[in-house]
């Protein structure tokens, strides 16, 4: 049986994040709160993370000042809000290896890792451009792909080519030159309530979807093509039945609102969206805040 | 970081090497995921040795990144090379790992955060 509850935990936040990034074309609009989010889903036999944040120790200072991200949280505290130790996760799925996603992978020491081998093998291909071009690869620490060979080593990296179930109603779906080359999405269907999809950055925000005149807008950070970024976005709005609440942004503080929710002392959130058989609330029963 | 001309001849030396380096490190670590040759990447990795210790032993103002920008290749080097020999342990593997982090802080003490990631970045948040 797929049933798996789902969380979404924000680690960070920018406060002013440009308009821009978020929706394409909203040029000179000003900013916005952008919270930065990674998936928890479990189910009987399993303790995913979609994502992982990233590593205040090493980048936080830099971030901080550099991007004026704040409010960071390591995963040890913010998944305790979900009664989750960090060691039990057995799998983490990485949507794609940008720093904000992927530099928190050292967080989760007993997880086997799901990213697609074009997301890697892209790197291969980049050494051969010339330094003007490197800009294409500028969001990406090598200290991620060095990790990530190390759980090579360890037998506990699947370099994922195409479409994937990783684990009874959870499947992995390539997103390929869209925001990243080889970017992918997370669907989750469960028997007791249907459709959901964790879309890393394939959006950021609701609005990418729903405007007033029916049209999809992309995000404003695309490394691949705009046009495979909007044909996917049709992927994925079909594959929830074209509702919007089934599609689950990294980035969106609306979600706070959307689902029941929690907000801590510290001031980051987590909201609960799928409650699998037998699973009790953590938003409603947390021992411990902040 | 000082605006003086040697300044900017620094920081220039000083992000073609590290951008040499970084786009290097990843396409190794790539090569080893992928179980595909390393061999194409010494050669390079030689000449960026050798660039980086020829900076380091110069008279730059960032000659402390400088020193750690070889140091952190001499390590990728070593990886390289004990790959292609059918040896690279996972010690070869942290050395990298370490150095690499090294370099990073030393580098981003005095360049700008090169990620152009899902930040809004300086010009953007003052645009609001």
């Amino acid at each position: 049986m797929a049933d798996s509850s789902i969380w979404v935990v924000e680690y960070a936040r920018v406060e002013e994040f440009a308009r821009g990034l978020l929706r394409y074309g909203d040029w000179n609009t000003g900013t916005t709160i952008a919270p930065y989010c990674y998936a928890v889903l479990k189910n009987d036999d399993h303790v995913a993370v979609v994502d992982t944040g990233y590593n205040h120790a090493e980048f936080g200072k830099v971030l901080a000042e550099s991007y004026g991200v704040s409010a960071w949280q390591p995963a040890d505290v913010v998944l305790k809000r979900i009664g989750v130790d960090p060691a039990d996760v057995d799998t983490m799925i990485l949507t794609h290896n940008h720093f904000d996603h992927a530099g928190g992978v050292e967080f989760f020491p007993n997880a086997h890792v799901y990213i697609q081998a074009r997301e890697v093998s892209r790197y291969l291909w980049a050494v051969g451009l010339p330094d003007r071009l490197q800009w294409l690869t500028s969001a990406v620490d090598p200290d991620l792909m060095l990790w990530l060979v190390n759980r090579m080593k360890h037998q506990k990296l699947t370099l994922v080519e195409g479409e994937m179930e990783i684990f009874p109603g959870v499947r992995v779906v390539p997103a390929h030159d869209t925001h990243t080359s080889g970017s992918q999405y997370v669907t989750v269907e469960n028997d007791r309530d249907g459709r959901w999809l964790l879309a890393g950055d394939n959006c950021y925000v609701y609005e990418n979807f729903v405007q007033p005149d029916g049209r999809f807008t992309p995000i404003g950070l695309i490394f691949g093509s705009v046009e495979r970024c909007v044909l996917t976005m049709e992927d994925m709005w079909q594959y929830v039945g074209e509702d919007v609440s089934r599609i689950v942004p990294f980035h969106e503080q609306k979600i706070w609102d959307r689902f029941p929710s929690r907000q801590f002392d510290d001031t980051l959130h987590v909201a609960e969206l799928s409650l699998a058989k037998g699973e009790s609330s953590r938003i409603e029963s947390v021992a411990v805040a902040g | 970081m000082s605006a003086t001309a040697p300044g900017i001849e620094a920081e220039r030396e000083l992000h073609d090497l590290y951008g040499r380096y970084k786009t290097l490190t990843m396409a190794a670590a790539a090569a080893l995921m992928l179980d595909s040759s390393v061999g194409d990447l010494a050669g390079a990795v030689a000449e960026l040795l050798a660039d980086c210790r020829v900076a380091a032993g110069g008279a730059s103002p960032l000659r402390p990144q400088l020193v750690a920008c070889a140091g952190a290749t001499e390590e990728l080097e070593r990886l390289v090379v004990a790959t292609l020999a059918g040896g690279a342990t996972a010690a070869d593997l942290e050395r990298v790992r370490v150095t690499h982090r090294v370099l990073r802080h030393e580098v981003w003490r005095v360049l700008s955060c090169e990620y152009v990631p899902c930040c809004a970045s300086d010009d953007a948040r003052h645009d609001g």
